[in-house]
């Protein structure tokens, strides 16, 4: 991300430190500039221009958890939509914040709804567990494999499918991706929809353990018990609510003893959870 | 004819009723939590009044039912009054003397109304139930022990304290917290002594010594035995089946009758549940409601045990995108086959994270026959709502099951049915402590008043004969006794032990 434009002459600055400063950004001296910043910061204390560069300089050298009260200094000081929202929830997402991310980020999207914010504030809303705009983020973003997979997060199934269906094309090798499309096809239109793509999807990625354990649920439940047990054995460990299918499997195959065993494993298990 | 039946649409008939939830913009729990809906005649006039629980600065309203779908508002002289946020409606005759009572459920206490000839009296302190401060949802009057008393089960929440509620977001705004927040909280049981007065033996009984989240109960006697079991569904917690030992004891056996968690091992937001025999087989089913992706869970009596039908019926698919609270079987086309009745929404708030999306419309499945149901047609006029308690009654006596419905800080409403297909039907009033009731190869179990999500029904039990002009009739009383008759259909029929 590039600031020159953001780069704005105080009236206060001393007026050699100024253009030292800006040079610096210029030229990629972040840190020099961070000092040559934080000098005339020294001689005027808490204005906001000085503290937005300062703010700038911070972002560029990575330092960003010391940038954003920087760029918040500014913020409060100039509050109307603009650029610095974007920098400051950018660096939120690069600091992992997600849900810190996505006010900044709104802000960005009312001053320019451009792909690049569009697409950040749905990095931020997804990260945040907050699917179902982070889909909606995406989709405005014409990104339409990660708003496929935001809406299947989101548990909006519904909406989805037609993304999945008009990517299932390009996207036929990609194992997530239909373990993704197999596990909503299995929800809306019953399990032996969507057993097909979740077994592509292992046969490309034998180790993606939740496509084993959708996939184990779904053989469960169109009778094929046998089957399902290995996969549903390899998921478990990751998720405990697989134990009951499990149990339900080696009852409907004869073995009673692993039957109760696991069964008594779940019950032990997900009351804890609960 | 196919067409007209297909095109007919059932008519939304508001009533002069708002269910209020107290909603503040910290969300508190118990804000999306009303409220139900008590469907019994009060007056002995032969049409159904409607008794509705409310919240916050609401008032608990009793509507009389004056015909033509008018409804008159009678709270004042009826002398119901209801202290605090109330929630559940069970109305019973629990002293044996003919006129339906009224027992509300609330946040901090339950009180118990005895009709006195078309006016009401809180009777609550001397009849000694004392729910100690517990959140009740629900109750189920039963006869326990088969001693021709209606004892009393209160199905109680979660514990929750407005001291120690925390604000819970939900993409990035308030809304109401996940049950996982709360400890969950034993339910309560009440012995009638026949006398106006009650014996609290949760603990004898076996009954409180099990902690849930209650939001449902369905009484039933499911394993055939004579005694009236318990299923209680538990709001993201195992379920509870407390089998009913005949001596004054339950066991809590809900893993072993396979209704404690559906099969795919993810304990559901359990809410509103119904039984009653959906595959005319002679032995009560379940469904309960869930949200979203947890489907609206069915299950099939095998007399031992249960097998979930989710999936082999249809539901899975049909209800996978939905959220529900109120629930009911009931043969809303008179076919002869009960159908499945849901008031839907989501449990977050209509001014939180989920928005408008959080409202739902009321549906209905029409059970096709073969254990199989499909999506029903005609209530597109009803838009969605927050809707909670749903009974299904025919309140216009024309022979037709109509639905009422509550949802939260809107009018309740009653999708009136349009009764076009002309098929036969049949009203029994089976007069004394009935267990069940055989309609041709159909079977409704009167174990209970207490249906779906806060709510309950007190009336002539309804059949659908299709195209049978003339039916058999056999009633079951709870003290061994039977009775065959046979009657032609279209008409109501009186039948005394």
């Amino acid at each position: 991300m590039r600031f020159a434009v953001l780069l704005i002459a105080s009236a206060a600055m001393a007026q050699d430190l100024a253009p030292q400063g800006a040079a610096a950004m210029r030229e990629g001296r972040f840190e020099d500039a961070e000092g040559i910043y934080r000098k005339m910061l020294k001689q005027t204390p808490n204005n906001p221009k000085v503290r937005l560069n300062l703010g700038l300089a911070l972002y560029s050298a990575g330092k960003y958890a010391q940038a954003i009260p920087e760029l918040g200094a500014y913020l409060k000081a100039e509050p109307q939509p603009g650029p610095v929202y974007l920098v400051t929830g950018t660096a939120h997402l690069k600091l992992r914040r997600f849900c810190d991310a996505s006010a900044p980020l709104e802000k960005a999207r009312v001053w320019q709804a451009s792909p690049q914010v569009s697409t950040e504030l749905g990095d931020a809303y997804q990260g945040c567990k907050r699917y179902e705009e982070a889909a909606k983020a995406y989709l405005a973003a014409n990104q339409p494999r990660a708003a496929a997979r935001a809406f299947w997060q989101a548990r909006a199934y519904a909406e989805a499918k037609p993304l999945y269906d008009s990517l299932a094309s390009s996207n036929a090798a990609d194992a997530e991706f239909l373990y993704e499309f197999g596990d909503t096809l299995a929800r809306l239109d019953g399990a032996a929809a969507g057993i097909p793509h979740l077994e592509r999807s292992l046969q490309i990625a034998p180790a993606l353990i939740p496509a084993r354990g959708a996939l184990g649920r779904a053989l469960l439940e169109v009778g094929r018990a046998a089957e399902s047990i290995p996969h549903l054995s390899a998921a478990a460990p990751a998720d405990v609510t697989l134990l009951l299918p499990l149990s339900r499997a080696y009852k409907a195959t004869g073995r009673l003893e692993e039957a109760a065993r696991v069964e008594a494993e779940y019950k032990k298990k997900v009351s804890a959870q609960n | 004819m196919l067409l007209c039946l297909a095109l007919a649409a059932w008519t939304v008939h508001p009533l002069p009723f708002t269910l209020r939830n107290g909603e503040t913009s910290r969300k508190p729990l118990p804000a999306t939590m009303p409220g139900g809906i008590a469907v019994f005649d009060y007056d002995g006039d032969g049409l159904l009044d409607l008794f509705f629980p409310n919240a916050g600065n609401g008032i608990s309203t009793l509507l009389r039912n004056k015909g033509g779908m008018n409804f008159q508002d009678v709270t004042q002289s009826s002398g119901i009054r209801v202290t605090g946020s109330a929630f559940a409606a069970t109305a019973a005759d629990f002293d044996a003397d003919g006129r339906v009572d009224l027992l509300v459920s609330g946040q901090k206490q339950v009180q118990l109304f005895r009709n006195e000839i078309n006016s009401f009296k809180d009777v609550t302190a001397s009849s000694g139930i004392d729910n100690k401060g517990r959140w009740s949802v629900g109750a189920a009057w039963f006869d326990l022990e088969n001693d021709g008393d209606l004892d009393l089960f209160l199905l109680n929440y979660l514990k929750w304290d407005p001291a120690t509620e925390k604000v819970c977001l939900v993409n990035g705004k308030p809304d109401f917290c996940h049950p996982r927040y709360y400890q969950p909280e034993a339910n309560a049981l009440f012995r009638n002594n026949g006398n106006g007065t009650f014996t609290d033996i949760s603990s004898a009984s076996g009954i409180g010594a099990h902690r849930g989240k209650g939001m449902g109960v369905a009484p039933a006697d499911f394993d055939g035995d004579g005694f009236i079991d318990l299923f209680v569904a538990n709001d993201r917690v195992f379920n509870f089946f407390f089998r009913n030992r005949g001596d004054g004891t339950f066991a809590e056996e809900a893993f072993e009758r396979g209704v404690a968690v559906p099969q795919d091992g993810k304990p559901p937001s359990a809410m509103g549940a119904d039984a009653q025999d959906y595959n005319n087989d002679g032995l009560p089913d379940l469904i309960y409601t869930a949200l979203r992706d947890e489907t609206f869970p069915l299950y099939r009596n095998r007399g031992k045990d249960f097998e979930e039908a989710t999936a082999p019926s249809g539901l899975s698919v049909l209800t996978r995108l939905m959220a529900g609270w109120g629930i009911v079987f009931a043969d809303l086309d008179n076919d002869g086959w009960k159908d499945i009745a849901a008031a839907r929404s989501d449990a977050l708030s209509a001014t939180g994270g989920k928005s408008a999306a959080a409202k739902e419309p009321p549906s209905w499945f029409r059970n096709q026959g073969g254990g199989k149901f499909g999506r029903g047609d005609g209530w597109n006029a009803a838009t969605p709502a927050m809707h909670r308690g749903l009974v299904a009654a025919d309140l216009d006596n024309d022979g037709c099951l109509d639905a009422v419905i509550a949802a939260l800080n809107a009018p309740a409403r009653i999708l009136r049915n349009p009764c076009a297909s002309g098929a036969h039907w049949l009203k029994v009033h089976a007069r004394g402590p009935v267990s069940r009731i055989r309609v041709g190869d159909q079977w409704r179990q009167t174990a209970s008043t207490t249906l779906g999500y806060a709510s309950s029904y007190v009336g002539p039990q309804h059949f659908g004969l299709g195209s049978a002009t003339q039916v058999e009739v056999e009633v079951f009383w709870r003290d061994g006794r039977r009775k065959t008759v046979r009657t032609e259909s279209k008409r109501a029929v009186i039948i005394d032990p």
